[in-house]
């Protein structure tokens, strides 16, 4: 009887000790956040995407083309994104056409030549051709701007 | 024999309260693993050892040989007590022995017919009362429960009216038929006079005595009003005093498989504009709702999305809740590829994913919005692990000009109490899978760090945190942008996770249905496709 008892006390034991076990097993990951990638990982290759973006040179922003044909009436089509970094102050060469700008994303500026407009999520705004433009992310995010382009041909 | 599970050994035999049918730590006895549709496997087993699970491989297949049941599994086996539950869009339902495969039985009987209406293609996942069995089976006590139109022809001519049945989990044998929940009362597409009600996609919740359920529509022809349903689990009659209905007239149906939160029952709901010109009043459609478990009264609903946007953005995917580091949450993604997580307790709104509207605007878009909410296919639940949520979702990729197809393909791991949406993504991993869009993956799971989840290749891919094993390396968290110009356009770098596994299941078929996730249960990994297999896995 005296055996059965310690017996079942060391098997009481131990099964505890193995739930604690399997309670410490990994207590601590994945309840905080991760540390920053290091810089020595491989950058990964991901499956293929349609467009990314591509680094404007000399700016902190990126673009990409999303359409570019025929228009009516002898007019070409340019839809382009392009993506402003937060706090940065991005230039852009005159348009040849008339163009219209419209928020996807963030908040910001657009100086087009002495005209100041603020760019916001569903607020388009016109952009006249030939003045230089300015756009400026005023948010802690990225802004993140659709310019529908109509230019004579 | 592991800890938690001779601790409970120690308690049956000490308390004498362990029955056979009981579901144990180590069990799958829901879909998504428990009540709360955590999607989390919480018992340390080999499936949770980085080290083993390169090591996957198929132990059985059932039926062994290559033709399948004659059907397809949209839904997921659940493991009890050593016996795998599972139905088939051929309306028959299966118990098999978990350790080898084995038939144990089937339901019905033959030559009972199966338990499909006449409305509609048989096995038709948009047939008003063909569809068969689609969602998974709960427990009741020594029962098995799931829901299926009754081809009865005095039930609504046969046509499809849909009702739960219990069966011995022994045996195979009924013990009771529900009260129909679901009518089906007519054929012709659009008909706004007749019901075409189901339950097809709707997995039984069991809470305490009750079962609940949702009704949703087929391919919105034409949209119903959505219910939440309570069955007394004992009998299967209706408990008329409990009532849910998501609208005064049509819409806001349930498609996904109730969660529960205590007292309350949790669940999510579809688009109410579908040839409805003025908003009805009440609107709770897509929402995520949270409802008193006995009556249905409201305790909060969350609509991000209005009524002036909605372009068919239904919230198709279920409520994960979790006890997380920063509280109770209940997160889920709906069909345009935004993901939420909420406060369990009272809906408010800690964040949105990609963090799109302002915060004053507490996760509402304003209905001027300037977004496309539309019918895209982001409609499976996600999975915890402790803090961090894994769910097919649009990811930050979404706001830009095509963006929402760039989150399908792809498992992004969130953290769930980060304070600032910069920190939000936690790593993302690119799954391979046949370009199925929104039905190239299934729903994961997840355990002790590392996440399972199915494709439409028909393969079973196991992730690993990076907390867990070393990351494959690193890329942008938005996906459109590259690594070199990611953070200073806003972005962050976050960690491309390893893969750990991703074994091909031998009949080749679809395993990413609507409702298809690996069961994570007894060191075994157990998946069913679309060509009419189940499969055992294990390191």
């Amino acid at each position: 009887m005296r055996r059965l008892a310690l017996t079942l006390v060391f098997s009481l034991a131990a099964s505890l000790a193995s739930f604690a076990q399997d309670l410490s097993q990994d207590q601590d990951a994945g309840t905080g956040e991760l540390p920053p990638p290091s810089a020595n990982l491989p950058v990964f290759a991901s499956q293929p995407v349609s467009r990314p973006f591509e680094a404007m040179p000399g700016q902190t922003a990126a673009s990409r083309v999303l359409f570019e044909g025929a228009g009516p009436s002898n007019t070409q089509i340019v839809i382009r994104e392009i993506l402003v970094g937060p706090g940065a102050n991005v230039r852009l060469d005159a348009l040849p056409g008339a163009g219209l700008i419209d928020t996807r994303s963030g908040s910001g500026v657009l100086r087009a030549g002495d005209r100041l407009d603020p760019l916001h999520i569903a607020g388009p705004v016109s952009v006249p051709a030939g003045v230089p433009l300015e756009l400026t992310n005023r948010g802690d995010d990225s802004l993140l701007l659709r310019l529908y382009l109509l230019e004579t041909r | 024999m592991s800890g938690r599970l001779s601790l409970a050994v120690w308690a049956a035999a000490l308390f004498g309260c362990g029955t056979a049918a009981q579901a144990a730590d180590d069990d799958w006895p829901h879909y998504r693993r428990d009540e709360s549709r955590s999607g989390e496997q919480r018992h340390f087993s080999d499936l949770a050892d980085p080290a083993k699970v390169p090591g996957l491989a198929i132990r059985w297949q059932w039926p062994p040989t290559p033709a399948g049941v004659g059907g397809a599994f949209y839904a997921s086996p659940i493991v009890i007590d050593g016996r795998v539950f599972i139905g088939a869009n051929n309306g028959k339902f299966y118990a098999l022995d978990a350790n080898t495969g084995a038939l144990i039985w089937s339901y019905p009987p033959s030559p009972q017919p199966p338990l499909i209406g006449s409305c509609g293609s048989v096995g038709d996942v948009q047939a008003f009362g063909a569809y068969g069995i689609l969602s998974s089976a709960s427990p009741y006590k020594n029962t098995i429960v799931f829901g299926a139109p009754d081809p009865d022809p005095a039930v609504d001519g046969g046509l499809g009216s849909a009702r739960l049945f219990a069966l011995d989990q022994s045996t195979g044998a009924l013990v009771w038929k529900s009260d129909v929940v679901a009518r089906v009362n007519g054929c012709a597409f659009g008909a706004t006079a007749e019901q075409h009600e189901r339950i097809a996609y709707s997995s039984p919740l069991v809470h305490g005595d009750r079962i609940y359920v949702g009704i949703h529509d087929a391919g919105d022809d034409p949209i119903q009003n959505g219910k939440l349903i309570a069955i007394d689990a004992d009998t299967g009659r209706i408990r008329p005093a409990f009532n849910f209905e998501a609208t005064s007239a049509r819409g806001g149906g349930i498609w996904n498989a109730p969660a529960a939160e205590r007292d309350d029952v949790l669940f999510t709901t579809g688009n109410t504009s579908d040839g409805v010109v003025s908003e009805p009043v009440p609107n709770h459609g897509l929402s995520m709702m949270s409802v008193e478990a006995r009556s249905g009264a409201i305790n909060w609903q969350f609509q991000p999305v209005p009524f002036a946007l909605d372009d068919d953005p239904d919230w198709a995917a279920g409520v994960s809740t979790e006890r997380t580091g920063c509280g109770r949450i209940a997160a889920s993604v709906m069909k345009d590829g935004w993901s939420y997580a909420l406060d369990a307790n009272n809906g408010e709104c800690r964040w949105q994913f990609p963090a799109t509207v302002p915060p004053s605007d507490h996760c509402r878009f304003p209905a001027s919005g300037a977004h496309v909410h539309g019918d895209t296919d982001y409609k499976r639940p996600g999975a915890f692990w402790r803090n961090t949520f894994a769910i097919v979702t649009g990811g930050e990729a979404l706001v830009a000009a095509g963006g929402v197809f760039n989150g399908y393909g792809r498992l992004h791991g969130l953290n769930v109490c980060a304070a600032s949406p910069s920190h939000r993504v936690r790593w993302i991993a690119d799954v391979p899978h046949n370009g199925g869009g929104g039905y190239a993956l299934g729903a994961p799971t997840a355990t002790h760090g590392i996440f399972y989840i199915t494709t439409d290749q028909g393969h079973v891919v196991a992730i690993a945190d990076p907390a867990v094993s070393p990351p494959a390396g690193v890329r942008c968290s938005q996906v459109l942008t590259p690594v070199a110009s990611c953070t200073a356009l806003g972005f962050s770098l976050v960690y491309a996770p390893a893969v750990l596994a991703d074994v091909a299941l031998t009949d080749g078929a679809d395993a990413a249905g609507l409702r298809n996730e690996p069961a994570i249960a007894n060191g075994r990994l157990f998946v069913a496709t679309q060509g009419g297999h189940v499969y055992m896995l294990s390191p």
